[in-house]
């Protein structure tokens, strides 16, 4: 039972963390120069 | 359950990889900030997931925890703390779980580079498909976290030669300085698939490449320190597949650190760059795979298991995609100038790099020699020391005299006439010191070593006075002039390390003497000029062993050094190849190394040794030392 909540809050934390920017305001995103 | 959580991070950090990928794919594609944020956020997410599943491995490792199949393959009961943290990188699945985790962290070194333009990006995209690539084979081929149904009470232990402190540290060194090869290549290829014609990723990449220098230059003297004073046969490099392979990058590697010189002054060489660190990066994969794939015996045969053919797939796609970019957009990395004098250092940066080459490509030849002869033959046929000796020793020479030329030939035009005044003092001097060492040497190859070495240390020291003395009367102070040319003295201390590296293998090759003898307890012989006396043996036993030792008196020309010489035989036999290992005996001077081993308990209360005496080794590790330490101070000023 343990090992599937950890292996759950694992995976949540790790989505959670990697989708966050979709979350948050767009314009404090940090610019790339796209021009070379 | 550790396990189970252990699998579940590393599934995790794979599934966070594809994301990433993904998220760059398009993000790139599609110049989208958010996708790229998201694509770095993911490598991020997998430096941690990795950090915490190496944490789990240490802990199964350092609690012996037997339920575990890596920890029961590597590690025993009787194995030391220190030993059981160093087991992460003595077996397969455990040293890919830290490949992984470095070229993480290497991986998200990269967002910090300034700035951040389309080049990042792309950079980062090249590096975490390689960090997918191993996360793949930890997830799905070589799990360091499966299970055994069975929990033994022991697990199969350490290979007892492997427990030494240069091997505790030696693979990890060779790691750092090999994983540390992506991110330039990384660099590279980013720099093309995102169309850059500036050599942004060469100023980038070039504290990467000397990072990666000094650690396989340490790697490389560690190992070679471990061989000397743990295989018992009296060398420190034996060509072995294994050393070859760590060697290749090396060279290519020091080859690069030369032309991208070019680059960086003139803009020069600009796909020839490209190319030689796409060749690092390559020689540093396939070096893992012929290691870990058992494809070559070697006495690094401690980490083989069945995942060649991944690697092979790997590296076929790597290349095919990178060859594939550069055709595609080599007209946008062409180098705007020519070279327009033979007399200028970039040509001979060429020169050095052509000879830099030959050598790498004879010792990869040498290498996979045995493939190819079994492909034909059926017999894999080995290539042993004299080859590489005798068809490298004339390429080292040519290294060695562009190495005095080079630094004192001007960029673009340089005139004839001006360098070979400059040379003719180095040149009668070096030719003065050669009769001088005729005194002492009667050996062809050795006398011909003291000349070009000679004359590459009084080229560098007359560089250095007539420097001093044009600034000093200019008025500026010493520290300003070591300030000023810094990464020229720098690079001298290089190049004198690697000729004092080159006098020691010299002396000690063509010097070196080997002698089998036997002795019972109080009895003495006199071996050439020395007089070597058994003064007892002893037998000790430990939890994990039986020890056979002796003690010894060598006098040599008035001096005395007590040796001693063990022989273990580890008592729990596990799985180890070699249960029978000899602890050698070295008294180092700095004039010779007395080396000393124990063969064999005689049973008629007589001992068999053997005895080499290798003169001016420790020049090799003193060289090797001095060269890595003017690579780290050039890296430690290098602005980027």
């Amino acid at each position: 039972m343990l090992e599937i909540f950890i292996t759950i809050l694992i995976t949540l934390l790790s989505l959670s963390y990697i989708f966050y920017p979709l979350l948050v305001n767009k314009s404090d995103i940090k610019k790339i120069d796209w021009d070379i | 359950m550790l396990n189970n959580i252990g699998e579940t991070l590393l599934f995790i950090s794979f599934l966070a990889g594809l994301l990433g990928l993904y998220s760059y794919l398009v993000g790139i594609r599609k110049k989208s900030n958010l996708l790229v944020f998201i694509g770095t956020r993911s490598i991020l997410a997998i430096f941690a997931l990795l950090s915490i599943s190496v944490l789990v491995l240490i802990y199964l490792l350092t609690t012996k925890d037997y339920s575990n199949a890596y920890v029961a393959k590597n590690i025993s009961n009787d194995l030391s703390f220190i030993y059981s943290i160093a087991a992460l990188w003595a077996g397969q699945e455990g040293s890919l779980l830290l490949w992984s985790w470095i070229l993480s962290l290497y991986t998200l070194t990269i967002r910090f580079s300034k700035p951040f333009k389309s080049l990042l990006p792309s950079s980062e995209s090249v590096s975490l498909f390689i960090l997918s690539f191993f996360i793949f084979l930890i997830v799905f081929v070589e799990s360091p976290f499966d299970t055994l149904d069975t929990i033994p009470l022991n697990g199969r232990g350490l290979n007892p030669i492997l427990q030494n402190f240069y091997m505790a540290i030696h693979p990890l060194t060779l790691y750092i300085g090999y994983i540390a090869l992506t991110i330039p290549f990384a660099f590279a290829l980013g720099s093309i698939i995102s169309k850059d014609k500036t050599d942004n990723w060469v100023l980038r990449s070039k504290n990467w490449t000397y990072f990666s220098w000094i650690f396989l230059s340490l790697g490389l003297l560690l190992g070679s320190r471990w061989a000397y004073l743990e295989l018992g046969w009296g060398g420190y490099w034996a060509w072995d597949p294994v050393e070859n392979v760590a060697l290749m990058p090396w060279l290519a590697l020091t080859a690069f650190l030369h032309s991208s010189m070019a680059q960086e002054t003139r803009s020069l060489l600009r796909r020839w760059n490209i190319c030689l660190i796409f060749l690092a990066f390559f020689l540093s994969i396939f070096g893992t795979f012929i290691t870990r794939s058992g494809l070559i015996s070697s006495v690094h045969s401690f980490a083989q298991s069945s995942i060649g053919p991944y690697f092979i797939v790997f590296i076929i796609l790597t290349v095919v995609f990178a060859i594939f970019m550069y055709q595609k957009n080599k007209k946008l990395i062409s180098s705007n100038e020519d070279i327009v004098s033979l007399v200028s250092k970039e040509n001979f940066l060429i020169f050095n790099n052509i000879f830099f080459l030959i050598i790498t490509l004879t010792v990869f030849l040498g290498t996979v020699f045995p493939i190819i002869s079994e492909a034909f033959t059926g017999e894999k046929i080995l290539v042993g020391p004299t080859f590489y000796d005798l068809v490298n020793f004339p390429n080292v020479l040519v290294l060695m005299s562009l190495m005095s030329v080079a630094p004192i030939i001007p960029w673009k035009t340089g005139k004839l006439y001006p360098i070979l005044m400059l040379l003719l003092k180095p040149i009668i001097l070096s030719i003065l010191t050669t009769f001088v060492a005729y005194m002492f040497f009667d050996n062809f190859k050795v006398l011909l070593i003291f000349f070009i070495s000679s004359f590459v240390i009084f080229v560098i020291l007359q560089d250095i006075i007539v420097e001093f003395k044009l600034q000093l009367a200019r008025g500026l102070k010493w520290k300003d002039i070591l300030s000023k040319r810094y990464r020229r003295y720098c690079s001298f201390l290089v190049h004198f390390g690697i000729i004092l590296l080159i006098i020691g293998i010299t002396l000690s090759s063509v010097y070196g003497t080997k002698s089998d003898f036997i002795l019972s307890t109080g009895q003495s012989l006199k071996i050439n000029d020395y007089d070597i006396k058994l003064l007892e043996t002893y037998k000790k036993e430990s939890e994990a062993k039986n020890i056979l030792g002796a003690k010894l008196l060598l006098t040599d020309s008035g001096n005395s050094y007590y040796l001693y010489p063990e022989q273990n035989l580890y008592k729990y036999e596990g799985n180890r190849e070699i249960n029978k290992e000899t602890e050698v005996a070295i008294y180092n001077t700095l004039k010779k190394d007395y080396y000393l081993i124990l063969i064999d308990d005689m049973e008629d209360g007589r001992f068999n040794f053997k005895i080499y005496i290798n003169p001016w080794v420790s020049l090799l590790w003193i060289g090797s030392l001095v060269s890595i330490l003017g690579g780290v101070l050039i890296m430690f000023r290098r602005k980027i």
